[in-house]
């Protein structure tokens, strides 16, 4: 029966084209947008979480073993957003050169330096991530490093490619600091919002808008009825610009709380591939739009 | 040839699923308790959450609300005059819920970290995972080998000790902590009533009623893992819902071949 089986698998997998471009493993949509914007043909980029899902998980498929067993340079966002499945991913898929510590190993979170980080990571501080802040995406001046970061890794990877790669990472970067140049006139500056969660914090810091409250502390825990009532009595006394989620946030208490203060609710777009957008760059815009 | 290897140890952990939870589910369906599981590994999550609160040592306080949860369900019986015991468990499985969800307003993470050590994915077994199953799931069935005749007397016929009955739950608690944790909740309830109904469909004795189960559940897991792979789909989901579409076959055949009717399921 077994014996069967595996036959048939073998017969699906020879179909399998065999390429001399580096086989990058994403997580993240918007980090497999960036390794294939730095790589382009050079790479062939897998992407384990989808748009539409929460980046703390994953829909586990056979193929996602498969990748990151074929993989050359696995790239993930660290702070222990991933926590939940790549460490067994990892260990299922057995493959030593995307073991942390080798070249095929990039932990973007490396480039970032990290907001909300506890000064003394003990449980005693039990309402604050241990690593700091995982969502650093919908930064420019991250984004920046996590690229040249990507470039130098790929250069690395694949020496015979890498004036490619640093070429590729100069005009990405040199892209950002003129699209930079357009979203700072967009009078994002002192701009006050509520969020569902902290996701958006970053953004804050490069933009000069500042988060007031938020509705949900911990993530998938409902907040109380008291700390409801303290935040809709301050948002109709110091009305703030929007309140702020993300698709994959349950929308139930940012409808609540935005029926209660007539403050209206925004979906930001989170990643790549959200609102339509095809890769970091009109994400970011998208966002930036979705925030005036 | 060897890209399809890892395919080898979910497709091990299904098939150690399927042995110890239709032989449960046999158990489960004649009590008539479906439900006890997901009380249990709900209750168990109590443990879970808590040692995210403390950080006490995870398997530590999985066992002691593995040990408790099977206390209550063997208490069960004396309660059985005043409420219906599903009832009794729907409540446990509520309650369970509610004081995780409190437990964990109280640590960082919130429901993200808790929900990944919960959900468990058969994709996602090491050997060295299977392994660790393999001996707690061999020493639970020769327990049971043993008292197969006590516990065959507490099922159909409702005799027995009160220590047989916690023996039973406690061995039970303790199979659904693994099971949970390398496969998921949806998966191991799947796997301990479906097996065990489809055999139930076409046969009698409890000895047949699990060999159907246990063949049943093989073909339908290899073929789960097949599908998923092939069409590139999340297996667990794949197996799960081809386990009850089997079943649902099963009954519409059943039903319209005229033979006899139903059997109790």
């Amino acid at each position: 029966m077994l014996r069967i089986i595996v036959a048939l698998f073998a017969l699906v997998l020879f179909t399998a084209p065999a390429d001399a471009a580096v086989k990058v493993v994403a997580t993240l949509p918007w980090i497999g947008s960036l390794a294939k914007e730095i790589g382009k043909d050079r790479v062939t980029v897998t992407t384990l979480v989808k748009t539409s899902q929460d980046p703390h998980s994953i829909e586990a498929r056979p193929s996602m073993i498969a990748a990151v067993r074929r993989a050359d340079l696995l790239i993930y966002n660290g702070l222990d957003l991933e926590v939940g499945y790549l460490p067994i991913l990892m260990e299922s898929a057995r493959n030593p050169a995307i073991n942390p510590g080798n070249a095929g190993n990039l932990n973007c979170s490396v480039y970032v330096d990290p907001l909300e980080k506890p000064a003394t990571a003990s449980r005693e501080n039990g309402d604050v991530h241990p690593l700091g802040n995982p969502h650093y995406h919908l930064s420019p001046a991250n984004i920046k490093k996590m690229a040249i970061g990507i470039g130098e890794r790929l250069a690395k990877v694949d020496q015979a490619n890498a004036g490619f790669y640093r070429a590729n990472t100069a005009r990405f970067v040199a892209q950002v600091d003129h699209k930079m140049k357009e979203w700072k006139g967009r009078k994002l500056q002192g701009k006050r919002f509520v969020a569902q969660h902290r996701f958006f914090e970053y953004l804050a810091a490069d933009f000069g808008f500042r988060i007031v409250g938020y509705l949900e502390e911990k993530p998938g825990i409902p907040p109380s009825s008291a700390h409801i009532q303290a935040l809709v009595s301050s948002m109709s006394g110091h009305r703030p610009d929007a309140i702020l989620s993300t698709e994959y946030h349950d929308r139930t208490i940012s409808g609540f709380v935005s029926s209660k203060t007539g403050v209206k609710s925004v979906i930001v777009p989170h990643d790549v591939g959200a609102n339509g957008s095809r890769d970091w760059f009109s994400l970011m815009d998208s966002v930036i739009k979705s925030l005036e | 040839m060897d890209n399809l290897s890892f395919l080898i140890w979910p497709f091990g952990a299904c098939l150690l699923l399927i042995l110890i939870h239709t032989w449960f589910g046999v158990h489960i369906l004649e009590r008539g308790i479906i439900f006890v599981d997901l009380a249990l590994a709900q209750f168990i999550s109590i443990g879970i959450a808590l040692s995210l609160l403390t950080g006490v040592d995870r398997t530590l306080l999985a066992v002691i609300f593995a040990l408790g949860g099977a206390l209550i369900m063997t208490l069960t019986g004396r309660v059985a005059r005043h409420v219906n015991v599903e009832a009794f468990i729907g409540v446990l499985y509520i309650f369970s819920f509610a004081t995780c969800t409190l437990i964990l307003d109280r640590t960082a993470h919130g429901m993200e970290e808790f929900k990944a050590i919960l959900n468990g994915n058969i994709l996602w077994v090491t050997p060295g995972m299977l392994g660790s199953t393999a001996l707690l799931y061999g020493a639970v069935g020769l327990l049971h080998w043993f008292l197969r005749r006590r516990f065959h007397d507490l099922t159909f016929r409702g005799e027995g000790p009160l220590w047989v009955e916690f023996i039973f739950f406690a061995s039970f608690a303790l199979v659904l902590v693994k099971s949970v944790m390398i496969a998921g909740i949806l998966q191991v309830f799947s796997f301990l009533v479906v097996p065990a109904l489809l055999g139930r469909l076409f046969f009698r004795g409890s000895g047949s009623i699990l060999v159907a189960g246990w063949i049943a559940g093989t073909v339908v897991s290899s073929g789960g893992i097949a599908v998923s792979h092939v069409l590139d789909l999340p297996t667990a989901p794949v197996i799960v819902a081809g386990l009850a579409l089997l079943f649902f076959l099963a009954l519409a055949a059943k039903s319209f071949s005229g033979r006899n009717g139903l059997n109790r399921v």
